[in-house]
């Protein structure tokens, strides 16, 4: 098994760079139909709103690290390239969105936009929330489903540019998740279970029954950015059909579900 | 554990992220982010580690090395958790997202920069994982910025002006002096490699400056000024980056003495003599450029400088 410092090594060695690392000459948009270019255009935004999070929440955690004595200093480490990689997805994605047509800059529907402002990076930081919970409901758990997404959505693209940055984001996606299973192992014997099986409810609750993750889970306000997803994912453009989302987080969540037992954690995640 | 909440009213702001604003403002500040980017390096594998042989460095001179690599580690290590608090301010301030986006960037340097440290002083007799003197604890702690950075009363501008455009200048040409010293090839290229990256922070500022200066009222342009003056004299000069800086006492003594025999070793470090010049060159440079932006910066004093 990996330790989380070869982990960040790895990370270190495959390090990419979206404005070269993509082949975006390759691109070419004319020879998608408009219909499913504003689709695909309306699903890479998607994409990036829910990333750009991650440019407060990651550092927000790297200093939660930094604050908390007795931290283990790896993680800072691995941390401070998840946040560049976290950085490198949302400027390939607004990039790509931008090519498709444009940016688009928030969700048509308010209360779907209001559901965005999780302000994570501010629970991060307080010290009233546990970090090992947070680790597990928010990083492990977290990670491995979008991994999970990432995976089927790359599964399912044929345009060759966008399959390139998937491949790129999936590997990095990969290694955040296994930083979180990792360093849940590393803490077992620290570990509050219910405090972590509580989180994980809550994580559910607020990224996946919320529609933010996989809109086709809140139809009546995030409609529109779901059927762009499902037209995106007949064309090959980056996304998996709603039908596979579902199966593939059921398939992570019970993967998730064992992978959380092993540490002590039983969470039914639902 | 301290709780960040209680000291931080910045985070009590709630999210607001849309509209999302992803087009560049400046675009310079993208072209940093871009070449960051680009010119990645890893600690790991650009430094040829095994040709760091302690075997062949007198043990007095390898154990100053050691202590000032270990050093300069606290100080870089200290930085991985600035640069983040930087960064949640820049999405909290909605301020462009390129300077987000570059400082995830810089915040990975840091890292890069304290490994180099560390395995500098892993190669020459073992990592010192803290200042056996209290004193030079509560020193180099003194920088003060992730405070600053999520106190609402403090403003990116005087951060900037006062970090980047102050303490990261006056240690860019200490770099450079440095690497003419530095003969041994893995120390010169543990700092050139560490300099490159630094190169890129510095323009951050004054990009920065450049783009912001026209939006400011005079009286936030006098409070940045200030900043600048209280950072360089109450950080800079009382002895942060560079001991002989500080006031004399038997540790910064020691200091010394480890920094001169790390210099004449050739792996690394500076003395006061020939820093002198190269740091009133610095801050004419810095005036100047101030200048140029229609801010004045006064002359400082300094018992070892005089006044500059």
């Amino acid at each position: 098994m990996e330790s989380i410092w070869e982990l960040y090594s790895r990370a270190k060695n495959e390090r990419w760079d979206p404005s070269r690392s993509i082949d975006w000459g390759a691109l070419d948009v004319s020879r998608i139909d408009r219909p499913m270019r504003d689709a695909a255009r309306l699903a890479w935004s998607h994409r990036a709103w829910l990333l750009f999070g991650r440019l407060s929440e990651t550092p927000s955690l790297l200093v939660r690290f930094c604050l908390e004595r007795q931290r283990e200093s790896d993680p800072k480490y691995f941390l401070s390239l998840r946040g560049s990689e976290e950085a490198w997805h949302l400027d390939a994605s607004h990039e790509m969105a931008g090519r498709l047509g444009g940016f688009v800059a928030e969700p048509a529907n308010r209360d779907y936009a209001a559901r965005f402002n999780q302000t994570l990076h501010r629970e991060v930081l307080d010290a009233e929330f546990g970090l090992d919970a947070y680790i597990g409901a928010y990083v492990a758990l977290r990670e491995q489903l979008e991994a999970a997404l990432l995976e089927a959505a790359r599964a399912a693209t044929t345009e060759p540019a966008m399959a390139q940055a998937l491949d790129l984001m999936l590997r990095d996606k990969r290694r955040h998740a296994q930083f979180g299973w990792l360093y849940l192992a590393q803490r077992k014997a620290e570990l509050d279970a219910q405090a972590i099986a509580r989180r994980a409810a809550e994580m559910l609750e607020r990224f996946y029954a919320s529609g933010l993750m996989i809109p086709g889970f809140a139809p009546s306000i995030a409609g529109d950015v779901a059927d762009a997803i499902e037209a995106a994912a007949a064309a090959g453009l980056g996304f998996a059909a709603f039908s596979d989302q579902k199966l593939v987080l059921e398939s992570a969540l019970a993967d998730a579900r064992s992978r959380l037992a092993r540490v002590g954690v039983q969470a039914s995640l639902r | 554990m301290s709780a960040m909440t209680a000291t931080a009213p910045l985070l009590d702001r709630n999210e607001r992220r849309f509209p999302l604003a992803m087009d560049t403002a400046i675009p310079k500040m993208r072209d940093l982010y871009l070449a960051a980017t680009r010119n990645q390096w890893d600690p790991q594998r650009d430094i040829d580690w095994d040709a760091l042989r302690p075997g062949d460095i007198d043990d007095e001179r390898r154990e100053a090395a050691r202590s000032w690599w270990s050093r300069r580690g606290w100080g870089e290590y200290g930085a991985i958790s600035e640069s983040p608090t930087l960064s949640v301010r820049f999405t909290q301030d909605r301020l462009p997202v390129e300077m987000a986006l570059f400082f995830a960037l810089r915040t990975q340097e840091e890292a890069r920069h304290a490994e180099t440290c560390y395995r500098m002083a892993e190669r020459l007799g073992g990592y010192i994982p803290a200042p056996v003197h209290a004193d030079f604890t509560k020193a180099i702690g003194s920088h003060g910025v992730r405070k600053m950075a999520l106190d609402p009363d403090t403003s990116v501008d005087q951060i900037i002006a006062a970090l980047v455009c102050g303490l990261e200048e006056y240690a860019f040409d200490w770099f450079r002096l440095m690497i003419d010293k530095a003969t041994h090839p893995v120390a010169n290229k543990a700092l050139r490699l560490i300099l490159r990256d630094e190169v890129r922070h510095c323009a951050f500022g004054w990009h920065y400056l450049e783009w912001r200066l026209p939006q400011m009222s005079a009286a936030e342009i006098e409070r940045m000024r200030q900043a600048f003056i209280d950072t360089t004299v109450n950080v800079e000069l009382a002895g942060y980056r560079v001991p002989w800086l500080a006031p004399d006492s038997p540790i910064t003594a020691e200091e010394n003495r480890i920094d001169r025999l790390t210099c004449a070793a050739g792996l690394g470090a500076q003395f006061e003599e020939d820093e002198k010049p190269v740091f009133v060159a610095t801050m004419r440079r810095v005036r100047e450029r101030f200048k140029g932006l229609g801010i004045d910066i006064p002359r400082f004093e300094h018992p070892k400088l005089g006044a500059f």
